[in-house]
C-alpha cells in the first residue's frame, strides 16, 4: 500500500534530494524563528554533540557496507570508557587511560569479528548477545556507580578548542571521517568490504580471504568505538555504566539515512556524515524552537522513517 | 469420467525465440490421460524451455497450449496450475519446516468451527492419502527430516491431491539411488493408472525407456519425432538425439603443446589425467559425474576429497582460493551472478579483485592505475560498456561473462578452469568467447573446459575426457569422433568406444 502512495507522491525521485531538502528546511526554519541558531558557537555546539555518534557511525558504515552489523557498540563504549576511568583513577595517567579504552574496545571488536567469521549465526544475533553481555559487564564492574572524574582527559580533549574556536572532539571526528573515507577508497581491505557486501561467495572465489577481512573490519569498528569512548568520557568528564546506551541504533540510523543499504555492497562516508548532521540538527532545532524535549524522539523517528522509505535502491 | 481417448494436453506448433537463439521451433505434441510421455534431448535441445512454457514460467513466441477444453496462447503459473498442470522440480515447492500433512494441505487446511485448523483430521486424511500412494511415513513427520527422494514423492502426491491432470517431471532422478528410483516409478505408474498424464524429462535413456510409453525427441529446438516405446531402441534414440550428420570440426589443426602443467591423480578415487601448456582439455559429464568437484578441488574452493595434484611438477594441496590464484590457477564459475561477479561493484573493481596488489602504489590502491588496467582488458576482450566505472549489473550476459575472463587475465593465470563458459549467452557472444580461448592459448595459457554443451566441447577442445559417476569413461580426440560417441560415453557406455 505504501508503495502505491510513494509512487503517487513520486517519492523515489524526491528521495535522492530529500535529505538535503530536509536539512535546509530545518536550518532555515529554525534560523528564522530563532536567529541565535546561526551563532557559530551554536553550530560548533551541534558538531560537538554529534562527534561521538559520528565516530561510532563511521565504524557502522564500514560494517554495513560489508553486509555486517554490530549492535554491541553502545555497551562496548560503556565498558571501555569505564575501564579506562578505573585505570586513570589508579595510575593517574591519562595516556594510559586513553590506550586502555582503545585497547579494550579493539579487543572486543576483534572478538565480535571472530564470532561473526564462524558463520554460525547472523551478526544481528551474535552482536545482540554481545550487547547484553557487555551491558551486564559494565553494570557488574561499576556496581551501578559512575566515575566522576576522568583526570586530565577533560582538559586534554573534552574542552580543548583548536585555534580557540573548533572543539577538539569535532576535529577528531572529522579526521576520523577522512581516514575512513581513505580506508574505503584506497586500502585493499576497504575495497574488500564492498566486495564482500556485494557478493561474499564471488569474493571468496576471487581469492579474497573473506573470514580474515571480516575479522579485520569488526576490529576496526571496535577501535573506532574506543575513540568514541575516549571522546564521550572526556566531554562528560565522567564514565557511566550506561553512557553508550542508544548509540548502536542511532549510528545505524545515521548510516542508513545516508544511503548505505542494510544488505551492503554500497555506501559512503559522506552519506553517513549527512545522516549524522541531520540527526544533530533536528535535536538542536527542537531545543532552539522551544519544543518540549518529550517530542524529540517523535520528530526524529518520523524523519528517519521518511528518509529511509523514500530511498531508491 | 476421464475420457482416455482424447488428449488432455496438446501443444500446437510452439516456437520460442530468445535474442539470437531459436530455442523451440514449431514443436507439437499431445499427452493423453494416463500416458507417461518421455521427453529427451541434449542440453540446449529445448526440453527445459518447453517445460517452462507448459508450467507458465515462459511465454511462447508462437503457437498455443490446449489444456482440456481451454486453449491458451500464453500461460501464467497460476493459470497452469488452475488448469491441472503441476511441475515438480525436486522438492522446491514444499516447506521444509512443516510436516507432511501441513505441506499437502497448505492453504486448504480442514477447519474446526470454521476458524481453527483441524490438526487431527488433517493428519488422518494425509496418512490415508500417502499410504494409498505407497509412502510409508507418518504424516506428522517434519519434511526436513525426510530424504530428498521422499520429499519429492510428497510433492507429487500433493500435486495429485490438488487434482492435477498433467505432471511435469524435470530430471526427477538426478539425485536418487536405484531403490529410490524404483519407488518413484511405482508412484508414477500408480498415478498413471488413475488417469494422470505425465511428461517425463530426462537425459537417462534407460530410465525413459523403462517408464515411458511414448518418447518425443528434441534436437536444436525441433521435434525429431515421437516414438512408441515398443518400436524404438536405445541406439535409435541416441542417433535421433545426436542427428545423423557427422559435423566437420574446425579443430583438425594440430597444436603444439608445451610441458606438462597439471597432473591430477586418483581424484574422486580413480580419475587421473594430465594437462600440457597451451592445451585445451574438454571435460564431458552429466550432473553427478564428479567433474565439477574435481575443478573446484583444483581451484581450492572446496577441498579435494581424494587424490593428489601436481602443478608445474610440484605437489600441491590448495588450502584456499588465494592459494591457487597466486600459483596462476583461476576458476570461472558457471553461476556468474551468484559466484562470479560482485554485481553492484564497478567493472574496474571487479576485474582487479583477484589481484588487487597489482594496482597498488606505495601500499594503497592507485585508482588511475586500476582504471587503465581495466580499460586495457575491456578493450582487448571487446567488452561493451559505457566506461569501467559502470556497475557490472548493468552489462549484458555476454559482457558479464567476458568480465570473468578479464579477472582471470588480471590475475595473470596460466591455467583457467571453466565451468559452462557460454551458459546463457547469445550465439555471437558464444562465438567471441570461443575465439577468446584460442587467443588465450596463443598467450601460452592452458584451459580446462567443463561443459554440458557437447558441441562446444567438440568445437574448442584439443582432447576430451568424459566422466560418469565419478569415474573416467572415455578419452577422445574430438577430430575423430562425433556427438553420438560422446553422448554414449557420458551416459556411462564405457567399453564400446574407448
Amino acid at each position: 500500500m505504501f508503495e502505491e502512495y510513494a509512487k503517487k507522491l513520486n517519492l523515489g525521485e524526491v528521495g535522492r534530494y530529500f535529505l538535503f531538502v530536509v536539512l535546509i528546511a530545518i536550518v532555515l526554519l529554525t534560523g528564522i524563528i530563532n536567529p541565535r541558531f546561526f551563532n557559530p558557537n551554536n553550530l560548533f555546539n551541534i558538531l560537538l554533540q554529534v562527534s561521538v555518534l559520528g565516530v561510532v557511525a563511521m565504524g557502522a558504515t564500514v560494517l554495513l557496507i560489508s553486509a555486517g552489523l554490530d549492535l554491541s557498540v553502545g555497551s562496548m563504549l560503556s565498558v571501555s570508557a569505564y575501564i579506562s576511568g578505573i585505570v586513570i583513577g589508579i595510575t593517574g595517567s591519562t595516556y594510559l587511560g586513553i590506550l586502555t579504552a582503545l585497547a579494550v574496545a579493539t579487543a572486543i571488536g576483534a572478538f565480535n569479528g571472530l564470532l561473526v567469521a564462524t558463520d554460525r549465526a547472523h551478526p544481528f544475533i551474535i552482536t545482540l548477545g554481545m550487547m547484553t553481555l557487555l551491558q551486564g559487564v559494565a553494570i557488574a564492574i561499576s556496581r551501578g556507580s559512575p566515575i566522576n572524574s576522568m583526570g586530565n582527559l577533560f582538559s586534554l580533549i573534552g574542552i580543548r578548542e583548536v585555534g580557540g574556536v573548533i572543539p577538539l572532539p569535532v576535529v577528531i571526528f572529522l579526521a576520523i571521517t577522512i581516514l575512513v573515507w581513505f580506508f574505503l577508497r584506497k586500502v585493499p581491505w576497504g575495497r574488500y568490504a564492498y566486495a564482500i557486501g556485494g557478493n561474499e561467495e564471488a569474493s571468496r572465489l576471487s581469492g579474497v580471504k573473506t573470514k580474515r577481512v571480516k575479522i579485520a573490519l569488526y576490529t576496526l569498528n571496535g577501535f573506532l568505538v574506543g575513540v568514541g569512548a575516549v571522546l564521550l568520557s572526556s566531554i562528560l568528564d565522567s564514565a557511566l555504566p550506561n553512557m553508550g546506551n542508544g548509540y548502536a541504533l542511532r549510528a545505524i540510523a545515521a548510516v542508513v539515512i545516508g544511503g548505505t543499504p542494510l544488505f551492503g555492497g554500497r555506501g559512503s562516508v559522506w552519506g553517513t556524515l549527512a545522516g549524522v548532521l541531520l540527526l544533530g540538527l533536528v535535536s538542536n532545532s527542537i531545543n532552539m524552537l522551544g519544543i518540549s524535549a518529550n517530542f524529540q524522539d517523535v520528530v526524529l523517528g518520523t524523519i528517519i522513517l521518511f528518509a529511509v522509505m523514500s530511498q531508491k535502491y | 469420467m476421464i475420457d482416455k481417448e482424447k488428449p488432455f494436453l496438446r501443444v500446437h506448433n510452439i516456437s520460442k525465440t530468445f535474442p539470437g537463439v531459436q530455442a523451440l521451433d514449431d514443436v507439437s505434441l499431445s499427452v493423453y490421460p494416463g500416458e507417461i510421455h518421455g521427453l529427451i534431448g541434449e542440453n540446449g535441445a529445448g526440453k527445459s524451455t518447453l517445460v517452462k512454457i507448459l508450467s507458465g514460467a515462459l511465454d511462447p513466441t508462437e503457437g498455443e497450449v490446449v489444456l482440456g477444453d481451454h486453449s491458451f496462447s500464453s500461460l501464467n503459473p497460476t493459470q497452469a496450475q488452475a488448469n491441472g498442470v503441476s511441475t515438480v522440480y525436486q522438492e522446491q515447492e514444499l516447506i521444509p519446516g512443516l510436516n507432511i500433512a501441513e505441506n499437502i494441505y497448505l492453504g486448504e487446511e480442514p477447519r474446526k468451527y470454521n476458524m481453527l485448523v483441524n490438526h487431527e483430521k488433517m493428519i488422518r486424511d494425509a496418512n490415508n492419502l500417502i499410504r494409498d500412494y505407497g509412502l510409508e511415513r507418518d504424516a506428522g513427520e517434519v519434511l526436513a527430516d525426510l530424504p530428498i527422494a521422499e520429499r519429492q514423492q510428497v510433492a507429487i502426491i500433493k500435486a495429485a491431491h490438488r487434482g492435477s491432470r498433467i505432471l511435469l517431471l524435470d530430471e526427477p532422478t538426478a539425485s536418487l539411488t536405484a531403490s529410490q528410483i524404483d519407488s518413484l516409478f511405482d508412484l508414477i505408474r500408480e498415478l498413471s493408472n488413475q488417469g494422470m498424464g505425465v511428461v517425463y524429462i530426462s537425459h537417462n535413456l534407460e530410465e525413459v525407456l523403462d517408464i515411458a510409453g511414448k518418447i518425443t525427441v528434441l534436437r536444436d529446438g525441433q521435434k525429431v519425432g515421437t516414438f512408441e516405446k515398443k518400436k524404438v531402441t536405445k541406439p535409435d534414440l541416441v542417433e535421433h538425439m545426436a542427428g545423423h550428420e557427422v559435423q566437420t570440426r574446425g579443430s583438425n589443426k594440430k597444436h603444439e603443446h608445451g610441458k606438462i602443467l597439471l597432473e591430477v591423480e586418483d581424484a574422486l578415487g580413480s580419475v587421473s589425467f594430465t594437462l600440457r601448456e597451451k592445451e585445451i582439455l574438454g571435460i564431458a559429464g552429466t550432473m553427478g559425474s564428479g567433474a565439477r568437484k574435481i575443478l573446484r578441488g583444483i581451484s581450492g574452493i572446496d577441498p579435494l576429497a581424494e587424490g593428489s595434484l601436481k602443478f608445474r611438477g610440484e605437489e600441491y594441496i590448495p588450502e584456499n582460493v588465494q592459494d591457487s590464484v597466486s600459483r596462476g590457477i583461476f576458476f570461472i564459475p558457471e553461476d556468474m551472478r551468484g559466484e562470479g561477479l560482485v554485481l553492484p561493484m564497478p567493472l574496474a573493481k571487479n576485474i582487479t579483485l583477484p589481484k588487487i596488489s597489482e594496482t597498488l602504489s606505495r601500499g594503497f590502491i592507485d585508482l588511475k592505475k586500476e582504471k587503465s588496467f581495466a580499460e586495457d582488458h575491456v578493450e582487448s576482450l571487446g567488452i561493451a560498456t559505457p566506461d569501467v566505472d559502470t556497475a557490472v549489473r548493468y552489462l549484458s550476459g555476454g559482457n558479464q561473462r567476458k568480465v570473468l575472463f578479464a579477472k582471470a587475465l588480471h590475475a595473470d593465470a596460466d591455467l583457467l578452469l571453466l565451468e559452462d563458459p557460454t551458459q546463457g549467452v547469445d550465439v555471437n557472444a558464444r562465438q567471441e568467447i570461443h575465439e577468446l580461448f584460442e587467443e588465450l592459448r596463443k598467450q601460452g595459457k592452458s584451459l580446462i573446459v567443463l561443459s554440458s554443451d557437447l558441441d562446444e566441447l567438440l568445437d574448442v577442445s584439443d582432447r576430451i575426457i568424459s566422466l560418469y559417476h565419478g569415474e573416467l569413461s572415455g578419452e577422445f580426440d574430438p577430430a575423430e569422433i562425433d556427438r553420438q560417441v560422446l553422448i554414449s560415453s557420458i551416459l556411462g557406455e564405457k567399453t564400446e568406444y574407448v
